[in-house]
């Protein structure tokens, strides 16, 4: 009596586990327009249903004091002291291809966030929230063209 | 009157040009000093890179540092004070001769510091930035 009820003990367990640890891989690839400049600082970060901000995935771009120009992304998260930690890289070249992955938690996808992308290039104009993408099951794969610098950008979920 | 009424857009379109250029030109950092990371900071950042120190001070609103680099060369380096990146660097190859290393724009660079602090990521897990 005893053993069968360990063994199924045991076994909720193994299950409840991962399920409440689980995340998904997320693949965000930005591909930018020939824009004729020099490279662009782009912001890759979520908000919440509320439109409010939920945390920063990527900053391409090393010398903070431009970050003013990715206006959207630096006035959100101007209370997240932590914003770049561990998330910042170079900034990315004309015609060429950002590609960030991420382990993302579970519950944020279907949940009302949005993938959010500032652009920014110097001596030309600011573009905040050039692309903005539903973070949704159905969304994946779905590529967006942005408005100025960005050709499109399109997430994979794993 | 007529000469009034062109020049003037004219001008507020130079003088916003210039303005333009004014805010991305230079070296100097401009981050406020709430955002500055600590010294130790720094040490620690020099430290993982086989950065063997022996100045560090501010200037231009950027961190400088002197020392050797990991294979023993010379370098001085200004370094961004939120993100650590540096925002030039002089390398000694031998005894007068100077190499200047642009910013980075391009190959992915090594993002400083610890791993992130955000929510969003699961625990122990770091984002990843490949440019292509």
């Amino acid at each position: 009596m005893r053993k069968p009820l360990l063994t199924t003990l045991a076994a909720a367990c193994a299950l409840a586990v991962p399920a409440l640890a689980q995340s998904r891989e997320v693949t965000l690839t930005t591909q930018l327009k020939n824009y004729g400049g020099n490279g662009a600082y782009l912001a890759v970060y979520l908000t919440d249903a509320k439109g409010a901000y939920a945390g920063t995935l990527w900053v391409a771009g090393g010398k903070a004091k431009y970050y003013k120009h990715l206006s959207d992304w630096n006035r959100l998260s101007a209370g997240d002291a932590k914003r770049l930690q561990g998330v910042t890289g170079a900034s990315v070249g004309a015609g060429r291809t950002l590609k960030v992955t991420a382990d993302l938690a579970d519950a944020l996808i279907d949940a009302g966030y949005e993938i959010h992308v500032d652009a920014a290039v110097e001596d030309m104009r600011d573009s905040p929230s050039e692309v903005r993408l539903p973070l949704t099951a159905a969304g994946a794969g779905k590529a967006q063209a942005g408005k100025q610098y960005i050709q499109s950008t399109s997430y994979q979920l794993k | 009157m007529k000469t009034r009424q062109t020049i003037a857009p004219a001008l507020l379109a130079l003088t916003l040009g210039a303005a333009t250029l004014a805010a991305w030109a230079g070296d100097d950092c401009d981050v406020p000093v709430r955002r500055w990371q600590s010294r130790d900071a720094v040490r620690q950042m020099a430290a993982q890179k086989g950065w063997e120190l022996e100045r560090l001070k501010i200037d231009d609103g950027c961190y400088e540092i002197r020392g050797r680099d990991a294979e023993g060369r010379r370098f001085k380096a200004k370094l961004d004070p939120e993100t650590l990146e540096p925002v030039s660097m002089k390398r000694r190859e031998r005894d007068r001769e100077h190499r200047r290393e642009p910013a980075p724009d391009g190959p992915p660079a090594a993002a400083p510091g610890a791993a992130p602090a955000s929510p969003l990521f699961s625990p122990g897990s770091k984002p990843r930035g490949q440019i292509e």
